[in-house]
């Protein structure tokens, strides 16, 4: 398996695991309000977990860490992000729609928060696809 | 899913007959890793023209007798 399609599995479970703690303190809140310090905490925690995920894998294969993206990699790259674009792209028009019809700005700041999330995720999934069925 | 490509290769043999190149070894000197010339073989990557004479001139051959087109 190469680094960066462990990377991508890494980072999407990382992700998943961030957003659920995000989901988890959100929804107590009445009517999920937007709160500052939960998505701060959820920022950090993203970040320290990146961190060591990252610093594990690269550990794991420390050859494969610091070897540059060859065409292979550029060429999933450039696929897998390409389309996440048009995820987050949908995600953010679909979530300005919601707020034109009378939504409020903090379902406006949810549904832009779950599009980046669902595009991010939708692109570690391209990658590791491209990567095992081929591209 | 991915479409396999309809480009075949015979780099598998050709290390193997030029005794035994690594996948590691062949990816080192023509600029990719080792799983994308692992992909390669398995027909899940074709290569840029420029690896593929990179290949081909690794082995001292021509093109065309790495890479073929099926169909």
């Amino acid at each position: 398996m190469s680094f960066r399609e462990k990377s991508a599995w890494v980072m999407a479970a990382i992700i998943i695991i961030t957003v659920g703690l995000y989901v988890a303190l959100i929804s107590p809140i009445p009517g999920s309000a937007l709160s500052l310090p939960v998505v701060i905490g959820a920022i950090i925690v993203l970040a320290i977990l990146s961190v060591f995920g990252q610093t594990a894998i690269a550990i794991l294969s420390p050859k494969d860490a610091g070897a540059a993206a060859d065409e292979r990699d550029k060429r999933v790259a450039e696929k897998a992000s390409s389309i996440a674009g048009t995820v987050l792209t949908v995600g953010v028009v679909i979530s300005l729609g919601m707020y034109v019809v009378g939504h409020g700005g903090h379902a406006l700041f949810h549904a832009v928060f779950a599009s980046l999330v669902i595009a991010q995720l939708a692109e570690y999934a391209l990658t590791i696809l491209y990567y095992r069925r081929g591209v | 899913m991915a479409k396999k490509p309809p480009i075949t290769n015979r780099v598998r043999e050709l290390r193997e007959a030029h005794g035994g190149v690594t996948q590691a070894a062949l990816g080192d000197a023509i600029g990719v890793t080792r799983q994308t010339i692992i992909a390669i073989e398995q027909d899940r990557y074709s290569p840029s023209l420029e690896s593929a004479f990179r290949i081909a001139r690794f082995f001292k051959v021509g093109v065309e007798d790495v890479f073929g087109w099926e169909g």
